[in-house]
């Protein structure tokens, strides 16, 4: 799902080989992520990461390093060597309540130039973004190493106890007035919350940051001449910090920097990070062979494991999987398999229809819901479909109906896409508004869904079929539409009676209700002046709704008797 | 340029038959009034009172005679003025009797004299009467008495366009579903369906998408403001989904997320909800589901879509089937012979894949996502067999089939648009 936009040469550089370019979509591929297209200005590959539980492959040096073992360059998982750690990062219990978990690590010997800075920047926002959701869960802060005095330490303060120039300012702010002024503080200041302020700094009294908020400009700014570089993420879950830090830190490495430990001190406990430790699941050969369909040896299983990056140990017939410590997508043997699978190519695949044998079936109700669409059109009237999601301006005031509660939508993207609608014949009467300029008489109709409240629901609300026919002409009248509501019972075998009734959104004295039995099927009548008046409608319309779920359990109760059960879908 | 037919109607027949009245037999046998009246003077003047004395209709005889100037009054005397050498209404009377034809100058005159009256055609007649005419109308007469053999069918100008009528008609879209329907069904598949609105429980986590997590947002989702929580189904697939959620995932699941309520934003809600329900095995399961996700209404996104969605379920499916399955959706629906598998990423299946299909004008297109459900969806549901499950976005299909450029247009609100569109 994260998009981003890689450079060819860059790419081709990481993996260590020129990639022609009608083999670069396919192998991009192995890594899951699609090649939108090119950026027509800078040449970019523009490319959408689809797996949004891998951010290992969210930038274009996990990218390189997923494509060189789908190559077969290199294969198995991928060393890292982290020198001995000897920069300490010291944790205040203050953050506990605050933003309590921070990791780190030391990039030395780094050769950096603007574009691969600018890759940098791309993978930390991503990762931030999406697998960090937006910061909350994991902040990540890169900095130059060689302004930095260790030990560092991770404490809070007051507003009134600090000051530092953050990134992108020239003077000094309070961390208060940084929520305040700065772009980032306004963006992510709902993260803190109180009056202590989370703050990294050295040894010497530089501020590094206020995470999850802004870098100082002094010691957080990362350029080409930047040599060695500290990375920290801080957040709250322990699995989804140390995954972001393993992320960013191995990316670095694959720039050619060396890793360096930081010991990070929290009251007695002390932890070595980044911790590149993998993770590990026996596999069974014959699963996999099962799964996919396919008849691989043992052996075939192995090497493609390894093209997909992972060591592995046999032990018998079991197959020991073991994977980098950039993953924590593995849950499931399953997850193993796929990897397999995207190795050895799911277009070299030979699909397989399966044998089974199943009688189809459509649903009685959809294929009743065909019938009454089928008399429908026998009338004379054109099928029309429209959105279920409509506003309460054209549900109630437009049809000058009493505003009923209705589904109503918590972030619609447009008023006019706001609730749920409950009937139908607003619907219909704003496709009659849409069409003054189309030939006269005009006769539509349409089954469509609607949605009421019901306390007693599971999903509180309750799915409505409803069926609405509407005429419109310079001269047309109730006896229109009675006749072709006479002709729809008649046809459906359902006996009616019409009980005169008042309807707001119909001229008074000509509008009915449709009952069956004791039961209230539905409405008819003529169109308010009023309501046409509010839709622009300059001639009569004369409309009927009927609820297709009444009309087909009436329907059903008739003829249920006679059918099986089993046959029940084939009523009518 | 639509009322030339009417210009040719029928062409009216004016020979008719007649039958003689009473008065009429009367005449027939005793001669007319003024008949009897010139017999009676014909052996000399008369008296009116004598000649009133032996006609019984002297009155009706003596006004026509004298109209006829057959006679006239001389000294109190009928007088005979000239002899009548033949009596033309009495000849027609007797035509009549024998049923000839009669003109109909006279007829008319003994029509007016209530001496005869007009018949009322038989079909035969009528019919006869056409015999040898041109005729713009192909009459019931015509064909039932065969004499359509006689006549001449005049021809009209074929060329003529029809009158413009609109005949009631399915939504071209609408149309095209039920295609799509009736083919998943001829391929074996059962309809499944589910309510418009679901709870989050159903749309996400019965679909193991972690709450609060990146596996969750593959996609923007509606969220209800009112109603804004459901009920969650049996405790049982609550604690098994909850297991599923927390060994998997690491994280704290929350039953109240769970229960917040949002239009459905994928037909796989409906899958699931299938699943729990229990399914058949072997089976396979279809639903056309409307779906709803958040977006500007524009000439390339709707707001709310259809999705094809389906799944199989038997313990020998292999992910091979699955694209076996796939290849058979690009050829039978979407009439596509080349079919490409791309990876990708859904967190209810694994593994997963998007097939693109060629599109002989187009080139590749996304067809839909698919996948094998993974066993921390189907086990919770209570499924102990693989479920391969596929999701077809079929407006886009629907465009191209429909040469559709705007996708606003599957719900499109132009009458003349939907009248015009043809129906295949």
């Amino acid at each position: 799902m994260p998009k981003i936009e890689v450079s060819k040469t860059d790419l081709e550089a990481l993996v260590g080989q020129a990639i022609r370019p009608k083999d670069l979509e396919e192998l991009l591929m192995t890594a899951k992520v699609e090649l939108e297209g090119v950026d027509p200005k800078t040449g970019m590959l523009k490319l959408d990461c689809k797996d949004t539980n891998r951010p290992d492959l969210w930038g274009v040096e996990g990218i390189a390093r997923q494509l060189r073992g789908s190559l077969g360059k290199e294969t198995g998982v991928p060393r890292y060597d982290i020198s001995k750690a000897n920069v300490i990062l010291d944790v205040d219990r203050k953050v506990a309540k605050i933003r309590p978990l921070i990791m780190a690590a030391v990039v030395r010997k780094l050769r950096l130039d603007d574009a691969s800075i600018q890759q940098l920047i791309q993978l930390q926002e991503k990762v931030a973004l999406t697998w960090g959701r937006k910061r909350r869960d994991a902040a990540i802060g890169v900095y130059d190493f060689d302004k930095i005095t260790p030990p560092v330490r991770y404490t809070t303060f007051k507003d009134n106890e600090i000051r530092f120039i953050p990134l992108d300012m020239t003077e000094p702010l309070s961390p208060r007035e940084i929520l305040e002024q700065h772009p980032k503080g306004r963006e992510y200041g709902h993260l803190i919350t109180g009056d202590d302020f989370p703050i990294l700094i050295d040894s010497k009294g530089n501020v590094l940051s206020m995470p999850p908020i802004i870098n100082s400009a002094w010691t957080g700014k990362v350029t080409a001449s930047t040599k060695n570089v500290f990375v920290e993420v801080t957040g709250w879950d322990k699995r989804i910090v140390r995954l972001a830090l393993n992320v960013v830190a191995t990316a670095l490495a694959e720039r050619g920097g060396e890793l360096g430990g930081v010991v990070i001190k929290s009251g007695s406990e002390s932890i070595t990070t980044p911790d590149l430790k993998g993770g590990s699941m026996q596999i069974d050969a014959a699963a996999v062979r099962k799964v996919l369909g396919l008849q691989l040896s043992d052996d075939e299983v192995v090497k493609l494991l390894r093209r997909a990056r992972y060591d592995v140990k046999s032990k018998g017939s079991k197959l020991l999987c073991i994977w980098p410590g950039y993953r924590a997508d593995i849950m499931h043997e399953r997850d193993v398999i796929e990897d397999i699978g995207i190795i050895f190519g799911y277009n070299e695949m030979q699909p397989e229809i399966p044998e089974i044998y199943t009688a189809g079936c459509e649903s009685a109700f959809e294929s009743f819901c065909r019938d009454l669409k089928g008399l429908a059109i026998g009338l004379g009237f054109q099928e029309i479909m429209t959105f279920v999601l409509t506003n309460k301006e054209n549900l109630f005031r437009k049809m000058e109906a009493p505003v009923s509660s209705v589904a109503e939508i918590a972030n619609p993207v447009s008023a006019s896409w706001s609730v749920m609608r409950s009937w139908l014949i607003p619907s219909v009467t704003e496709f009659l508004s849409r069409n003054m300029h189309a030939e006269y008489p005009q006769r539509v109709f349409e089954v469509g869904d609607c949605v009421v409240p019901d306390e007693h629901a599971e999903t509180r609300t309750r799915s409505l079929r409803r069926l609405c026919m509407a005429i419109s002409d310079t001269k047309v009248g109730y006896e229109q539409i009675a006749s072709v509501l006479d002709a729809l019972m008649r046809n459906l075998g359902v006996p009616y009676k019409l009980h005169p009734c008042s309807f707001s959104h119909y001229i008074e004295g000509r509008a009915a209700e449709i009952v069956s039995g004791d039961e209230t099927v539905g409405m008819i009548g003529e169109i308010h002046p009023q309501v046409l008046n509010n839709w622009g409608i300059e001639k009569a319309v004369v409309a009927a709704e009927l609820s297709v779920d009444r009309l087909w359990a009436l329907v059903a109760r008739r003829q249920g008797a006679r059918i099986p059960k089993k046959h029940a879908h084939k009523i009518l | 340029m639509w009322c030339w037919w009417k210009c040719n109607e029928l062409q009216k027949v004016t020979r008719m038959k007649y039958r003689l009245t009473d008065e009429g037999r009367e005449c027939l046998k005793n001669g007319l009034p003024e008949q009897q009246l010139c017999s009676l003077l014909a052996s000399g003047p008369m008296k009116i009172e004598d000649a009133r004395q032996k006609l019984k209709s002297f009155s009706i005889g003596l006004a026509w005679a004298k109209q006829k100037g057959l006679v006239k009054l001389q000294d109190g005397k009928l007088v005979l003025v000239k002899e009548q050498p033949a009596w033309p209404e009495h000849a027609a009377l007797m035509a009549v009797e024998q049923g000839k034809d009669v003109h109909t100058d006279v007829a008319s005159v003994l029509i007016k004299r209530k001496l005869i009256e007009e018949v009322r055609d038989d079909i035969r007649s009528r019919a006869e009467k056409l015999a040898g005419s041109e005729v713009a109308e192909l009459t019931p007469e015509l064909i039932g008495t065969g004499l359509w053999r006689k006549v001449k069918i005049r021809p009209y100008n074929v060329c003529a366009i029809g009158m413009r009528i609109h005949p009631g008609k399915r939504q071209p879209y609408g149309h095209f579903l039920d295609g799509v329907r009736q083919k998943l069904i001829s391929l074996g598949f059962s309809e499944m369906t589910g309510p418009l609105v679901e709870s989050e429980f159903w749309n996400f986590d019965a679909l193991f998408q972690p709450q609060g997590h990146p596996a969750r947002d593959w996609t923007d989702t509606y969220q209800l403001k009112e109603p804004s929580a459901g009920a969650l189904p049996a405790k049982k697939l609550v604690g098994a989904v909850r297991a599923a959620h927390e060994s998997g995932w690491k994280y704290s699941w929350s039953p109240e997320k769970a229960s917040k309520l949002m239009p459905r934003a994928h037909g796989t809600a409906v899958s699931a909800r299938r699943l729990a329900e229990g399914v058949e095995i072997p089976g396979k399961y279809f639903c056309i589901a409307r779906c709803f996700r958040p977006d500007v209404l524009d000439a390339t996104h709707l707001i709310e879509f259809n999705q094809v969605e389906g799944i199989v379920v038997d313990p020998s499916l292999t992910f091979r089937n699955l694209l076996g399955i796939l290849k058979m959706f690009a050829s039978e629906i979407a009439g596509a012979e080349h079919v490409k598998f791309t990876p990708d990423y859904y967190p209810f299946t694994e593994p997963s894949v998007q097939m693109s299909a060629k599109h002989p004008e187009l080139g590749w297109i996304e067809f839909g996502g698919a996948g094998m459900f993974r066993e921390e969806v189907t086990k919770p549901l209570g499924v102990d067999a693989s479920v391969i499950a596929w999701g077809i976005g079929i407006d886009r299909l629907a465009m191209f089939k429909l040469g559709i450029k705007d996708i606003r247009s599957l719900f499109s609100h132009d009458l003349e648009w939907l009248r015009s569109a043809s129906i295949v």
